[in-house]
């Protein structure tokens, strides 16, 4: 779901990005650690530790075989992304490891982990190195902040918004209600001009995006949307905001401000560029440890 | 054969889409031109363009902001759309014979069939006959994976939804909603009225080719006894298609 999170948990074990690596959503997991290698953590905080001591936030530790990897309720955000080098074995479907929940398919047998379940490295994993822990840690993925602001382009629907309603949407704090998983988050706060707006023509829908049912309770869309929707779409959450909409929980605050496509795809751009820096740093440590 | 250009809008959808819009109804030939330009797009294997989701009247194309700014994307597009192309080709969808679909339309595989006779004012068979005797087309696949959104309804047959939508759906559950009928690939919430039920997996993911309909296709619903409809799905238990 935090697309952006796992790209960095990736990155930093110098994995392929798209690896294989564990969504823990809320909390309450307990790992042991079978065989040693590289462990790799980012997005939620949940105070996760190994073996009793804090295991840091976005920064690669080596973690020895016997050890438990503890991760208690979040405390901030919602999941949390554990990655090892150079990422879990798992079966490929359509050229991905992803789990579907609700159609029951891909990752293992297309459900959550289960108590006992037993993963693999996709590689052995390689000798104790001499370093077993980075000196360094990433800024990048870091978890997030409470009441965020999300980055909102108005959408098709937006113009037939009553004046009311878009002032409200871009002013007012929303929180995220108990109907939230990740297909998509509905919100507390309804909009009136829910009764006024008909339906659309089935169209594609994209992460992030803002939909308005008849009940008048706003919808944003995560990872495991319908590919298609017919509600009115009032506007899109900004990519570079994607990874705090994906760590929002039940109960969770939050505030929109209106962007448009120019300004949201240069602050991506920006993002990426500093990403991409970073990377190469990265790498370029990774080789050293080979070296 | 490709349909004749016609006139498109291109919408923003956030930072990371673009909608094009070839008109504003369900209309086979509109249909057409979205999938047409579906199979351009994939056939163009554009690199940064991540995802094409075509639909009735639209297409969104899903595309890397980092790869692309809106404004280059677009451009493109238009050229793409707008260039001539070769006349008389063949589109794979609409190459494919008619798809035929079993469908026991009795007993507890139709619970809803008495209420939307009663709602249309007409006898059980001849709902069922009207039903199995229209030719549908899979305008394209959404909501659920796999799940054939159909055009060709009878209009006689239009229901509307039920006013509390049922915890759950049985898979292959064939069903009227609206002005649309649908086949229910996987277990489901859903609110339209059940008439009827198929033996065979609409979606199977350890299949080479998941999606049993593709997007263009034509389909035919096929009534079965209960007999055959047990018949077929311990032939498919058995390991067939």
């Amino acid at each position: 779901m935090d697309r952006w999170a796992a790209r960095v948990a990736n990155t930093l074990l110098d994995n392929d990005a798209n690896a294989p690596l564990l969504e823990v959503t809320l909390g309450g997991a307990e790992f042991e650690v079978l065989e040693p290698g590289w462990f790799a953590l980012t997005g939620a905080d949940m105070a996760a530790a190994c073996n009793g001591q804090p295991l840091p936030l976005c920064r690669p530790v080596w973690v020895e075989a016997g050890s438990l990897l503890r991760f208690d309720a979040a405390r901030r955000g919602c999941r949390a992304y554990l990655a090892v080098r150079p990422g879990f074995a798992a079966g490929r479907l359509m050229g991905s490891a992803a789990t579907d929940l609700r159609a029951h398919f891909g990752g293992i047998s297309g459900r959550r982990l289960e108590r006992g379940d037993e993963l693999r490295y996709e590689h052995a994993p390689p000798v104790a190195p001499s370093v077993r822990i980075a000196p360094w840690s990433t800024r990048f993925a870091q978890p997030p902040e409470a009441l965020p602001w999300l980055g909102l382009i108005p959408g098709p629907a937006w113009p037939a918004l009553s004046l009311g309603d878009r002032e409200r949407i871009a002013g007012e704090a929303f929180t995220v209600s108990r109907a939230a998983d990740r297909m998509g988050l509905r919100l507390e706060q309804s909009l009136e001009s829910a009764a006024t707006l008909a339906p659309i023509l089935s169209q594609g829908v994209v992460f992030g995006a803002l939909q308005l049912p008849p009940d008048g309770h706003p919808i944003l869309l995560g990872a495991e949307r319908q590919t298609t929707g017919g509600y009115p779409l009032l506007g899109v959450v900004a990519s570079v905001d994607h990874a705090a909409l994906a760590q929002l929980k039940p109960g969770d605050a939050l505030r929109l401000r209106l962007t448009d496509v120019a300004a949201a795809q240069a602050a991506w751009r920006a993002r990426e560029l500093g990403f991409r820096r970073w990377r190469i740093a990265v790498r370029a440590w990774w080789e050293s440890l080979a070296a | 054969m490709d349909p004749a250009p016609l006139s498109t809008r291109i919408e923003a959808l956030g930072d990371a889409a673009l909608v094009i819009h070839f008109g504003e109804r369900i209309d086979p030939l509109v249909n057409a031109h979205v999938l047409a330009s579906t199979e351009r797009l994939r056939a163009a294997a554009w690199p940064g363009i991540l995802d094409l989701i075509p639909a009735y009247a639209t297409l969104t194309v899903c595309y890397d902001p980092g790869e692309w700014l809106a404004a280059q994307l677009r451009e493109r597009l238009v050229r793409l759309l707008s260039a001539r192309r070769p006349w008389g080709r063949q589109s794979s969808a609409q190459a494919r014979a008619p798809v035929e679909i079993p469908v026991c339309y009795e007993g507890e595989f139709a619970p809803d069939l008495e209420a939307v006779c009663a709602h249309t004012g007409l006898e059980a068979a001849e709902f069922v006959r009207r039903h199995h005797a229209a030719q549908y087309r899979v305008y394209f696949i959404g909501f659920m994976p796999g799940f054939p959104y159909l055009g060709g309804l009878d209009a006689a047959l239009a229901v509307p939804r039920r006013a509390t939508p049922r915890r759950e759906v049985p898979p292959g559950s064939v069903a009227i909603g609206g002005e649309q009928t649908g086949i229910y690939p996987l277990a489901a919430p859903g609110g339209w009225h059940i008439i009827g039920r198929t033996p065979l997996r609409l979606f199977d993911a350890r299949r080479a080719d998941p999606c049993l309909l593709r997007a263009g296709d034509r389909l035919r619903f096929v009534p079965v006894a209960r007999r055959e409809y047990q018949r077929l799905q311990e032939d498919l238990a058995r390991g067939g298609a």
